[in-house]
Parts: C-alpha cells; structure tokens; sequence
C-alpha cells in the first residue's frame, strides 16, 4: 500500500505541473493593466447645434479603445495612456471614459492580427490602416470598421468643420470614392511645410568652418568637401547612412529617386531612369575614392551613430531631432563647438533649380501622415458610436486642439503673445526625462495621432537654430509646390493590386538594391545597369507602373 | 551480450474485426498493467493533438486569400495561385540554392562538429575540468541570436579583431559582411561556435551507455586511444548518430532566417538570400498571410520528402531507421 500512495503522489504532482504549465503557456500575453477614471458629476444636457457646449457628456458608456502606447516618449513612463496627464484632462473635460488596451511594445502587428482574427473588437482602434491588406476600403469591406460620413455629420462637427474649410486634406483621408474611416492624424501645412519636411542631408558644419568651406550646392563642391573631411578631419567615411537603398537626397539632382515619382500625371520608375545611371557612375566614383563608407552596405543605426560620434563620419541624411538634435546633443557634452547643419540636395550645376517638390496642396503628398489613426469598429453599438465619435471629435475642438499640441496650460504651456509657448516643465524636466519624453506625457505632438497638429509647436521642439536652419534647405529642396516632378501621393490600391505589387515588387527591389550596391562598390561595371533595366522590365516594372497610375488616377478622381 | 533479432511471422488471414477485437483486448491488458505510464503520456500526447494535429485544418489558407474578418472558411479559394506565383519568381531557383547550400555546409561542418567535441570531452580524464569545459562550451546556446550576431559584426568589421589579424598576417582589410564569397563561412562558423556545445550533450548521453568492460578489452588487447575510438566509441554512438542525421534531413530546406537577415544585405544576397528572408521582405510589403502558409507548406512538403527517403535509405544500408 505504501507503493501506491507513492505513485498517487507522483501522479498528483505530475497533474499539478501539466495545469500550472497550462495557465503559464497557454494565456495570451497579459494587456497592460488598465487604468478607469471616475466618471465626473453630470453635466446638464447641452443644447443642439452648439459643439461647444456638449462637453463634458452626461454618459456612463465605457469605450475600449486599442492603440500601440507610443514608445519609448511614452512607454519610457507610463504603462497606460490613461495614466498621462493628458488623458486625465481629456477624460475631465469630455466627460467620458475610456479603458485603453496597449499591445506589448512590438508586438503591435502581431496584436493586431490576432484581434482581428478572433473577432474580440474594442470599440476604437488606432491602426496605420494603409498598412492594412488591401487598404481601409477593405478594412471596411470585411466589416472591420465603419464608414464614418454619416457620424462625421450627425456627431463631429470639429472635423467636420476642418475637412470642409481644407478639401485638400479631405481627399487624402478618404478611400477612392469618397468613404472616410478615420478621425485623420493632420500635420498643419497650411503656412508652410515646416511639419512634412523633417529629414535631408546634414554634415559637421563646425568641420567646413574650420577647413573654410562653404555649404556645398553642386556634386563637385560635394567632391570637396567630402574629399577634405577626408584628408584634414581624418574621416575614413565621410559620408554614410544606415539604410541607404531608402534614401534620395543625392539621386534628386539627376531627376530620378530610389522608386515611383509623378512626372505631370505619368508615374515613372526611378532606377530606370538614364538620371540613374549618371547617379551610379558618381557615387562609383565617390566610392573608390573612399568619400563613402566602405561599409555602406553594413552600417546599421548603432554602427553609424558610432561613426558620427567618433568622428569618423562628417556628412550623414537624417531627422531634424531624432538625428541631428540627438548627435549634437550627445556630442557637445565634450566638445561644445560641434555643430551640423542641413544641406540642400546637391544640383549638376550652380544655381539650378530642384527638380523635385511635392506638388500642388490639392495633390496632397503627406498632410494626413502615416501612423495610427483613429477608427471606430462595427463591435461599436449605434449608442456607442457617438460617444466615440464626439470624444474623438474633441481632439479637433479648440481645447482639444491646444491640449493634443501643447498639453495643459500653465504646465507644460503658457500663452505668450497669443502663441502656447513651452514651460521649464519641458526643457528641464525635475526627473531629468528629455524632451520627447517630458513633452508626451502633456500632449502627442512628438508622435502622431487622431488630432491637428499645430505648425507652431514644432520651432519650439527643434529648438536649436541650426535646425530652422536645416529645415529650410531641405525645404527648398523637397518641398516646393511647383515641382516638375513630385512624389506620388498616398494612394489605395484594392487587394488584388496590393498582391500583385507585392509579388512584382519584392523581386524588382532585390534586383534594385543588388544593382546599385554591386556597381557603386565596383564589383559591377556601371553597363551592369543597362541589363538591369531589361531584367526589371521582365520582371514586370512596366505592370507596376501600369498600377500605380491607376492609383493615381483614382486619387486624383476623388469627390 | 545476446543480440535479439525480430523474427517476422506470417499471421493467418483475420477478418477486420476480429483483429479490431484483439487489439482492443491488448489495450486493456496493456492499460490495467501501464495505467500510470498511459496517465504520464496523456498529457504529452494530448499537446500533440491539440497543437500540432488540430491546427493542421488551417494549411488550408495556403490556397485561399485569407482574410481575418472572413476567417478561414469564409476566404475565397485560389487554389495553387501562391505556390504557382513563389515557383515563377525570378529569384526561385537561387533561393533554393542557397537554402541547400547553406544546409549542406551546415551539414558537414555542423554536424560533426558536436560529435567530435563529444569524444574531446568524453577522454578528459579531470572531473573538475571536464565540468568546468563542458557548462562553457553549452553557454554560448544560451546566448540570444541577436547578441552573437552584434558580437559577430563588431568582430568582422573593419575595425574589428578579425581585419586586425588579417592585417598581422600582411593582408589588406576587408569589409567581410559585403563580401558574398565570405558569407557561409561567417554564417557557418557563428552557428556552429553557438550550437557545438549544446548539440554534444545528446552524444555524451549515448557515450556513458557505452560498457567499460569493452574498453578493458582493448586495453588488453594493445588499443591506443585512438583505436579504441574508431573500434569502440565510434560504432557505439552509431546509432544516435543515424537517427539524428536522419531526422537532420527533415530541416534541410528551413534555414533559420533571423540568422541570415541579421547578416545579409544587398551585396551578399547572391549566397545569402534564402526563401525566408525573401518572403520576409515581401512580408514588409503586403501582409499576406495566404503566401507564407503556401511557402511553408512548400517547404514542409519537401522536407517530408526528403526525411521519408532518407529513412528509406537507412533501413536499407544498416538496421538503424526512424520507422
């Protein structure tokens, strides 16, 4: 008998082992916890026809609400973006509740899918939906999410306002014929292009003060500059970047880019441009004569902050602040005369005009960003529906519009002159927390989101001159709205086209990349380009281009 | 020690169920004797049901445009249209190539590479040491791939240990990860320097099942170390050795792509590019899931191909085989 005691107990353990195994494995990753603000006292009901007056709702409805916590500006603090003193304040002054559900950081495509997959929809999701198969009409054809032209009118009269007084956003928050699905993330670009524009070339301008150089405009003054960064400043790689097959700023003087471009209404292929060729025989050159890092093809963000920071990289393409900004801080620790400065893309010959721009406003290259943006699902009852819709809708209210860029007055802002201007609070946070950081726990200027970001926030932001400065150049190179060639705009394509696009162009960039790498280090000849164009045509670039005009030409036909 | 040999018996014809009948009888029998090794199983065997048998169902999407608000049923059918569209593609038969290059490399440099480390191991005669060897030798399993490969990358920089002793022995410096030539030797070596230790414990396991008294003999009869390994321990661990070859052969199209697209870039894609890293990137450019199942099933279908035979192959050559 004592031997089957003994075996009970083995077996009581095994069984133990097996359920605690079970609840361990077999739970879905845990949501973050959430946090639900007590509801206000009521408010009297508000008169209709008078947006102003309709917060704080009287309801007790819960919304659930799905987004990525925008990492690390936020994440670095907060687990729930209900924490954020931004969202207290929302919550306060729409009156209304809403329990956020953050996927682990990462893992947000994965989260993604699987939510959808199993059906269990919260009642807002935040989501790039041009990332979605087969765009946001699929999104909605599926019946994933819900149009929102009917809600727009009955119950967000903010965006309603916006998207009427500003047709040019309006055409590239909606799909192709007419439907929009999204409380839309809107870069002001209304004075200029100071919100669209945030990346370019930049290189030590503290080098070219000490070497008495000038910004170089044409591709010899380039040869130059980079030949003394060489020379006199010890740079083995003056010039490198960590995802170069992405980048266009020195392409843009030979009239093409790295893939699809407007010419007029006509969609061209970059790299089988003959532009492209001439490009490749310079950089050839450039490379043989170590101008450019010879390990262009390795370098990656770590490798080429590493180079920056070691002084063996003097010219780079990068962000205004998450580059720049970020070198010249981490540098003048040691050495506070470092300086970098943006450069315009470099032209054939002296006082040429760009080629490039981004097009009349009606064709509308990048007001409406990428990025999470906010729809509402059909899990949302019709009762549902509009609270979602007016809580939203507040971001775009005056209140709202000040909160989402600035955050909370005599916090994070004051008015100074009429203009919200940032405290102390933000540059010199008490917990040391930087900028991006002090900024996102008040507002969500620094990342993106369902709200109108204000043009004034950004100079205040990049604060350091240099940046302005930057900025400007790259302007003028990139942004001007008489372009004779221009940047296509975000189109739709159905899922069919999304398939075909894929399967045709995963094997041309391939081909692209291997090209332009082979022959820019010399393992090629530059001829090695004329057989490229023939093979990419054989791959079906011509069909791509057939596609993406049809995509086009549906944009550009929308209501 | 006596060697037991099955002897087949021709069984007189039964009908269906008649055998059904029997074997049901021999359950029971089996159960009331086995009942708690049957109740340690179970749990095992039901894992394998639910999350290996049961998910099958879904392979289906590889002929389907699958949608997640269509589910899995409700997706329209395209039949071979994924697998027609990764066949055609341009770079198909490079792919393929590489992917059976590299595991034929891994093959002949990897394989042996745990086995021999074993028999290293195995003629220590220190215990202290002997442990000591064998925990730093399992370590680098444990390691995340990303680190060793940041490790890897530093190291063949060109600023790196590797290019410094190229530039002892004379030689110029080389930036290593562009060159297309030098991409399975880094690959392999990572590979093999991460899985060598952790690959041995399975050999050491079947070398202490080995009889001493074997050794003694040759001992006695004038065997020197080596001899006694190529008579005795070689022939022992046969057996180990063909199973694991054999089930070897069931991965030999898979390659593990995060390895390969933490390594490669454009200039090394002529050896380097394999079918995951290409579907990977073309993951990146539309999100279809009905495309990867059809690849997957691809490549399981040839790796089942290829495991069938290969176990075909060594029941024909030696008595050793899977089934």
């Amino acid at each position: 008998m004592k031997n089957n005691s003994k075996v009970i107990i083995a077996v009581v353990v095994v069984l133990l082992v097996v359920v605690a195994i079970w609840f361990t494995v077999g739970r879905p990753p845990a949501e973050e916890p959430v946090a639900v603000t007590p509801t206000p006292a009521p408010a009297p009901a508000p008169a209709p026809g008078e947006p102003a007056d309709i917060y704080p709702l009287d309801t007790d409805v819960v919304l659930t609400y799905w987004m990525a916590l925008p990492a690390p500006h936020v994440s670095a603090n907060f687990t729930n973006f209900a924490d954020t003193p931004l969202y207290q304040r929302v919550f306060t002054e729409t009156g209304v509740t809403v329990e956020f559900m953050h996927p682990p950081e990462g893992q947000a495509t994965e989260q993604f899918n699987l939510m959808v997959a199993s059906g269990d929809l919260p009642d807002v999701i935040e989501w790039g939906w041009h990332a979605f198969p087969g765009g946001p009409a699929k999104a909605i054809a599926d019946g994933l999410i819900r149009p929102l032209n009917d809600i727009f009118e009955n119950y967000a009269p903010n965006i309603s306002a916006l998207l009427e007084e500003n047709p040019q956003w309006a055409r590239q928050a909606m799909t192709d014929d007419g439907t929009f699905y999204m409380f839309p993330f809107i870069r002001d670009d209304r004075v200029d292009n100071r919100l669209l524009v945030s990346t370019g070339i930049f290189l030590r301008y503290d080098w070219l003060q000490a070497l008495e150089l000038q910004l170089p405009e044409t591709f010899d003054d380039w040869r130059t500059v980079l030949t003394a960064f060489r020379d006199e400043k010890g740079a083995v790689a003056p010039l490198s970047h960590d995802a170069f097959m992405t980048r266009d700023h020195f392409q843009t003087g030979f009239g093409v880019n790295m893939g699809f471009f407007l010419e007029g209404e006509e969609v061209r292929w970059g790299p089988m441009q003959p532009g492209f060729k001439e490009w490749l025989e310079l950089f050839r050159d450039w490379y043989a004569d170590g101008l450019i890092d010879p390990e262009i093809a390795t370098v990656d963000r770590r490798a080429l902050e590493a180079k920056i920071l070691g002084g063996q990289t003097g010219a780079t393409i990068g962000a205004m602040v998450g580059r720049l900004g970020f070198y010249t801080d981490a540098m003048r620790a040691t050495d506070p005369n470092v300086k970098f400065m943006g450069t315009r893309n470099p032209v054939r010959n002296r006082g040429e005009e760009p080629l490039f721009g981004m097009g009349p406003l009606s064709l509308g290259t990048g007001a409406i960003g990428t990025g999470a943006q906010a729809a509402i699902t059909t899990r949302a009852e019709d009762h549902e529906v509009e609270i979602a819709a007016r809580f939203l809708d507040f971001n775009y209210s005056e209140e709202g519009y000040t909160l989402f860029s600035f955050g909370i007055e005599d916090q994070s802002f004051t008015w100074v002159d009429g203009i919200p201007t940032f405290t102390d609070l933000i540059y010199n946070h008490p917990d040391g927390w930087p900028i991006a950081e002090a900024l996102s726990a008040f507002a969500r200027s620094p990342s993106n989101g369902p709200f109108l970001q204000s043009a004034e926030y950004i100079w205040q932001y990049a604060y350091l001159p240099e940046q302005r400065a930057s900025w400007e150049n790259w302007e003028w190179s990139m942004g001007r709205p008489d372009g004779q060639l221009r940047w296509l705009p975000r189109t739709t394509p159905t899922s069919d086209e999304a398939s075909e696009m894929a399967a045709i162009m995963t094997q041309v960039n391939t081909l692209r990349d291997e090209t332009v790498l082979r022959i820019m280090t010399g393992v090629a000849p530059v001829e090695e380009w004329d057989t490229f164009v023939e093979t990419a045509k054989g791959m079906g670039i011509e069909r791509a281009i057939e596609i993406q005009e049809a995509g086009v030409q549906r944009f550009i036909n929308r209501p | 020690m006596a060697k037991f040999v099955a002897v087949a018996v021709r069984p007189e014809k039964k009908s269906i169920s008649e055998t059904l009948k029997e074997f049901l009888q021999l359950m029971k029998k089996d159960f009331k004797r086995n009942k708690y090794a049957y109740l340690m199983v179970a749990p095992v065997v039901a894992f394998y049901l639910i999350f290996h048998y049961w998910p099958m169902y879904g392979a289906q999407i590889a002929f389907r445009n699958f949608s997640p608000m269509l589910g899995i049923t409700g997706s329209p059918w395209v039949g071979l249209e994924h697998i027609i569209s990764f066949v055609e593609s341009h770079y198909f038969w490079r792919l393929i190539r590489n992917g059976l290059l590299l595991n034929i490399y891994e093959l002949i440099f990897g394989f042996p590479a745990p086995i021999i480390l074993a028999l290293l191991i195995n003629e220590l005669r220190n215990k202290t040491f002997k442990r000591f060897g064998q925990t730093i030798v399992y370590l680098p399993h444990f390691i995340s791939l990303v680190v060793v490969v940041g490790l890897l990358r530093d190291f063949v920089s060109l600023d790196g240990i590797v290019n410094d002793f190229l530039y002892l022995l004379g030689m110029e410096r080389i930036v290593i990860l562009q060159r297309p030539e030098l991409f399975r030797t880094v690959f392999i070596s990572s590979l093999v320097w991460q899985s060598m230790g952790w690959g041995s414990i399975i050999f050491l396991a079947a070398l202490s099942g080995i009889d001493p008294q074997l050794y003694e003999a040759a001992t006695i009869d004038g065997c020197g170390r080596f001899k006694k390994m190529w008579y005795i321990t070689l022939p022992g661990i046969m057996p180990t050795i063909v199973i694991l070859l054999i089930l070897r052969m069931g991965s030999m199209f898979d390659v593990g792509f995060e390895r390969i697209i933490l390594l490669y870039n454009p200039l090394t894609f002529e050896t380097a590019d394999v079918i995951g890293s290409f579907v990977f990137r073309r993951g990146i450019l539309e999100f279809n899931w009905s495309y990867s199942a059809a690849v997957g099933l691809f490549n399981s279908g040839i790796n089942f191909a290829l495991i069938l035979m290969a176990n075909w192959l060594s029941r024909r050559v030696n008595e050793t085989s899977l089934w």
